[in-house]
């Protein structure tokens, strides 16, 4: 064994100094690396990180680790929309299926090891290969034609053109993979293993602002600050680490909040649940526009909603401005699939303002009698375990009884909503819920008014609507350049033709709330994607704060 | 051999539910998989996971699999964790047993006195007031008890932690049990740290068994009290206290060891409000949000941990009726 001791005599040889000295100087580069001392922000989320693995995240908690613990080839940015990031520059071909990264060479992964062409294409490949989320978001990708150029130079060719294949890069984190391949364990991908689906749930291998330092299943993570990160000027005000607290209880949440224990947390609370926040002097509840939209589905292959003039008349029927302001925290109302932050100037959207009036007029115009409406008896699904939902339904059921419908409010787990959603004969007659619109892209909001989203796994694979034009303006569209005007004219067009038939009922944009603590400053309303808001590198706090001093003096 | 007998008894039983599980739960509506997947995911996502996880096999040689797995301590791939349901029960079972021990023990250590003084004092005020407690404690929800500790104890005073198991460094992990582990390793502050944490949680948790057990015993012993040899023990001269504690007790206490015994696995289940409530990562918290996911392999896993512990607690309730009344022992 060798001891210090034995290494400073004469009978050792300079090999183990040597060795001493390497250790030495790799536990101090480890610890340069590490953040310095500071403040330490506490952030209450209410779900289970089941994993950090950026490709088989699946909750809005575990997409938030992801994006504070790994970058991407390309940035959001509110006005130029995309920017370089990991790739410094782009190339597209005129047929829109080849694209070529450049790489940037100074940028480091959080074990100093340099990040390169390799890196990016084996984190593609990894994301095609294994069952996920973001996997399908790049779909139009060929596996077999991802090519290293040179070592900081990466090419992919589309099976077919993609508008939204620049936006769903955001979510392809790049990874180590020489870490990720030291670290994989017996699988069934051949030479990769696992791909290191073990490991990645509970480390990282990224090069995102934060470093995991700590995680302990079901009670949370600890993130520290990546020093070296490029991309920020670290201020002695900046967070040097972050604990991601899980707290399921919402009102426990809001507890601990309030005694001081978290900085701030979680996102999208019930107002009713922020009402003490509100009042308080020291806190303040951000409200943030988000593309999340809440919509209602209909299923239009079932009497009566096989009747354009009955889903108008349903959509008059829907009171929006309740659901937004007495149900939920506020919002945007939406005409149309695609919020209008994503469709540019776009104006004579259909729209159908709550009138029992106007419903039953438009009632009165269908090709149903009275007697024969008020025979069908509709289920409004909503997913059991959100009180929102079930009150949106039953504000919804209450409304449709006024004009003449027979529906009632069917709390449904959504294992079994997605499922029932895959066939027309089993597809619920309405179903609650919101798109989070993680993809933030018209083409992905408006894939479940086309063949190609019919039978998804999801509420709006139950719409079972289409129309040849709508296919036809969205064709043309992938043609374009990505959120060009000429695109957004295009998806303008497609949004109208579908408001106009209301295959659903177009509820809101939410506004995403986070409570927190004053001396806590750096929050984007608009980060240009969606969940790049919950970023942290930008935070800052108030060290002077009296509020501050005695929260974190505990 | 009736060790062997009972043994054999166990496994039967085991095997029984984890078949009858097995298919319960795939004979449940939904599609987990699409589920566990999240939002709007592509149909050819869907299909390669129900691949991986062997799903698109037939039920019968699922259950082959999933007992050839068991016998090599596996408990099948949970579908929300995508790792071993077997890794999951052993990381956070503990977190839940070191809560109900607690909370049993509060249980039996405050309702047991508070039972006999109720049968003793019958009819006079104490009985009347620890009586309307007792319903009291009964009739409160836990959620809402929980969140007043939390508000009064763990908000206004600052007297007690409002979540998780530690607030420091854990223990040196010997049993997963921190208060036991911190006991072992002579570590107070870890020790102090884990018994305020545990506190409030088991507390809540204790609430309902407690007063079930003062009204059984208190129920138990009144039978017993009306029997003639506790008047002809106090009328020989031995002193009332010995006479309640070394017999009438012990006598009454049998009926009251059963449910006691049936408490402990019920609680592991009913623990799922407190974990939420305190955040404490425990395994009746992932069991309730696996059966909202139709998580098959986590619901099939704790079920058969939980159907482990009662028989294998009924095996010891059993020898112990054995301890208490010596006529069984004669019977044997």
């Amino acid at each position: 064994m060798v001891t210090l001791r034995s290494v400073f005599t004469t009978h050792h040889s300079h090999r183990k100094l040597t060795m001493l000295a390497a250790g030495l100087a790799m536990a101090l580069g480890a610890f340069a690396a590490q953040a310095a001392d500071g403040p330490v922000l506490r952030y209450g989320i209410e779900m289970e990180l089941a994993t950090l693995d950026p490709v088989r995240v699946s909750n809005n908690w575990e997409t938030m680790a992801a994006v504070n613990l790994y970058d991407t080839l390309v940035f959001p940015d509110v006005s130029k929309g995309l920017v370089p990031r990991i790739a410094e520059s782009w190339q597209v071909s005129p047929d829109r299926k080849t694209y070529t990264f450049k790489l940037r060479k100074d940028l480091r992964f959080h074990d100093d090891a340099p990040i390169t062409a390799e890196d990016v294409a084996f984190s593609m490949k990894r994301t095609l290969t294994l069952p996920g989320l973001v996997g399908g978001y790049l779909r139009q990708v060929d596996a077999d034609k991802i090519s290293i150029v040179d070592p900081s130079t990466v090419r992919f060719e589309l099976k077919q053109p993609d508008p939204a294949f620049m936006r769903a890069l955001l979510h392809m984190k790049v990874l180590n993979k020489k870490l990720v391949m030291a670290n994989k364990v017996e699988g069934t991908y051949g030479e990769f293993g696992d791909y290191g689906v073990k490991y990645l749930m509970t480390h990282d291998a990224g090069s995102g602002p934060f470093m995991l330092t700590e995680f302990r299943p079901s009670e949370g993570a600890t993130m520290a600050r990546f020093d070296k990160y490029p991309f920020v000027k670290w201020k002695v005000n900046s967070p040097a680490a972050i604990k991601l607290q899980i707290i399921p209880e919402a009102v426990t949440n809001v507890t601990k909040l309030r005694a001081g224990e978290l900085d701030a947390g979680p996102i999208s609370l019930s107002p009713q649940i922020l009402k003490p926040i509100d009042g308080d002097a020291n806190m303040v509840v951000e409200k943030h526009a988000q593309l999340a939209t809440y919509y209602v589905t209909m299923n239009n292959t079932k009497a009566p909603m096989d009747d354009v003039h009955v889903r108008r008349a349903i959509s008059h029927a829907y009171d929006a401005n309740t659901v937004m302001n007495r149900i939920l925290a506020g919002g945007t109302p939406v005409r149309g699939p695609v919020p209008a932050q994503l469709l540019g100037k776009c104006d004579n959207i259909a729209s159908y303002e709550f009138s029992l009036d106007k419903a039953k007029a438009e009632l009165a115009k269908s090709k149903y009698s009275p007697e024969q409406l008020k025979a069908y008896s509709m289920d409004i699904a909503a997913v059991s375990s959100s009180e929102t939902f079930k009150n949106i339904g039953l504000l919804l059921s209450t409304n449709l009884k006024k004009i003449g419908l027979n529906a009632q409010v069917k709390p449904v787990r959504w294992a079994d909503i997605v499922q029932a959603q895959t066939k027309p004969e089993s597809a619920f007659d309405f179903v609650i819920y919101y798109d989070s619109a993680r993809l933030g892209h018209p083409s992905q909001l408006m894939m479940y008014y086309t063949k190609a989203g019919w039978g998804a796994a999801y509420p709006g694979g139950g719409i079972y609507w289409q129309s040849d034009k709508v296919d036809s303006l969205m064709a043309q569209a992938a043609q374009q350049d990505d959120s060009s005007d000429a695109q957004k004219a295009l998806y303008c067009e497609a949004d109208k033709v579908i408001a106009a038939d209301a295959p659903a009922i177009f509820s809101h944009t939410a506004l995403r709330t986070l409570p927190h603590w004053k001396y806590l400053s750096g929050f984007k309303a608009d980060a240009g994607a969606p969940f790049f808001d919950l970023r942290f590198e930008n935070y800052e706090f108030d060290l002077k704060s009296a509020s501050y001093l005695k929260n974190h003096a505990q | 051999m009736r060790f062997a007998e009972r043994l054999l008894h166990m496994l039967i039983v085991l095997i029984g539910v984890s078949l009858l599980m097995f298919m319960l739960v795939r004979a449940l509506p939904g599609d987990p998989v699409a589920a566990a997947l999240g939002e709007g995911v592509a149909k050819e996502q869907i299909e390669k996971l129900r691949v991986e996880l062997g799903m698109d096999r037939s039920i019968p040689v699922q259950y082959f699999n999933y007992l050839k797995d068991l016998a090599n301590g596996r408990f099948g791939r949970s579908l929300t964790e995508s790792r071993d349901v077997g890794e999951i029960i052993r990381e956070r079972l503990p977190a839940t047993l070191e809560l109900v021990t607690v909370a049993l023990l509060i249980a039996v250590v405050v309702g047991l006195p508070l039972g006999v003084v109720s049968a003793v004092k019958r009819n006079k005020p104490v009985d009347h007031v620890l009586r309307v407690a007792s319903l009291s404690g009964v009739s409160f929800p836990e959620f809402w008890a929980a969140l007043m500790l939390q508000l009064v104890f763990g908000a206004w005073l600052a007297l007690l932690p409002i979540t998780g198991r530690l607030s420091g460094p854990p223990p040196t992990d010997l049993t997963g049990f921190y208060l036991l582990d911190s006991m072992l390793t002579f570590n107070l502050a870890a020790f102090w740290d884990a018994t305020r944490h545990i506190l409030a949680p088991a507390l809540v948790l204790a609430l309902g068994p407690m007063t079930n057990i003062a009204r059984m015993v208190r129920s138990a012993m009144l039978d017993e009290l009306a029997k003639p040899y506790p008047a002809l023990s106090r009328a020989i001269g031995i002193h009332p206290f010995i006479v309640n504690a070394k017999y009438v007790l012990r006598n009454a206490f049998s009926s009251t060891l059963t449910v006691i015994g049936f408490l402990f696995p019920l609680m592991i289940g009913g623990a799922f409000v407190v974990e939420n409530v305190f955040a404490w990562p425990g395994i009746a918290r992932f069991g309730a949000s696996a059966i909202v996911s139709n998580d098959y392999n986590a619901v099939v896993g704790i079920t058969l941990v939980v159907c482990l512990f009662v028989v294998v607690i009924n095996f010891v309730v059993d020898e112990l009726y054995v301890v208490l009344d010596p006529r069984i022992r004669l019977e044997r």
